[in-house]
């Protein structure tokens, strides 16, 4: 899914690209049509309303940079391409809210807690970032279900019984 | 901040369009009813903070040479 995000970019000659100061990669040119817009921000970090998502290796891991700090990066990772069992119900109104006509129109990733300690690596399951590429909006959205870990340790992924389990 | 006495069944309305009912109140614990419209987002305060808490743990500000050590320990 990652890998379609630079395929109409990289086809459309002659769109304006922005510079932006990256915390892993430098400064990139990036099409302004990849700068992500938040209105309601992530939570913690309201100030910071644009975005642009990257990748230092392919695989499921990206990178959350905002645009306006570049001190401020996240490291997100798409939960279904990690092979972690979840299961989202979104609202009309959050797809709505980020103007996607359908779901294909989005795109979901979750926050990763990074840690020099392998065993504390994590990631939020319970509140996802949300991203439609159509209109480049993206929303952090909590979703209120007991059943989603707020960190679900990586190293859990390798054992067998998952630790997130369906109804 | 507005601050309102309520028995068991009475309501407040906020807006015209949010009604919030107090079903039961005893020892200690308030249990209220919610009516609004499905655009209001209702959520347990303490579920807020906690995400809050963890985008700040989540976010590299500082030390990304830590951080890729530690992407490529997975």
């Amino acid at each position: 899914m990652l890998a379609m995000l630079s395929e109409p970019t990289s086809a459309a000659a002659g769109v304006p690209t922005v510079a932006v100061k990256t915390l892993l990669k430098g400064v990139i040119e990036v099409p302004v049509n990849d700068i992500l817009h938040a209105s309601s921000g992530i939570l913690g970090f309201e100030q910071l309303t644009t975005f642009h998502i990257y990748q230092t290796q392919p695989g499921w891991m990206s990178w959350l940079q905002s645009v306006e700090d570049p001190a401020v990066s996240f490291c997100i990772l798409n939960p279904f391409a990690a092979g972690i069992d979840l299961d989202i119900e979104l609202g009309s109104e959050d797809i709505a809210d980020l103007g996607a006509r359908t779901a294909d129109d989005l795109q979901l990733y979750t926050t990763v807690v990074l840690d020099d300690d392998p065993a504390q690596i994590r990631t939020n399951l319970r509140a996802p970032i949300l991203v439609c590429r159509r209109t480049g909006r993206i929303k952090q959205m909590i979703i209120d279900d007991p059943r989603l870990p707020v960190r679900l340790y990586l190293k859990d992924l390798r054992k067998p019984a998952m630790a997130v389990k369906k109804p | 901040m507005l601050i309102l006495a309520r028995r068991t069944n009475e309501s407040i309305i906020i807006d015209g369009e949010i009604e919030i009912t107090v079903i039961e109140a005893r020892n200690g614990v308030v249990r209220l009813g919610i009516a609004a419209p499905r655009k209001h987002k209702i959520l347990r305060k303490e579920l807020v903070t906690e995400v809050a808490a963890e985008n700040r743990v989540a976010a590299v500000t500082h030390d990304p040479q830590a951080a890729l050590k530690a992407l490529g320990l997975l």
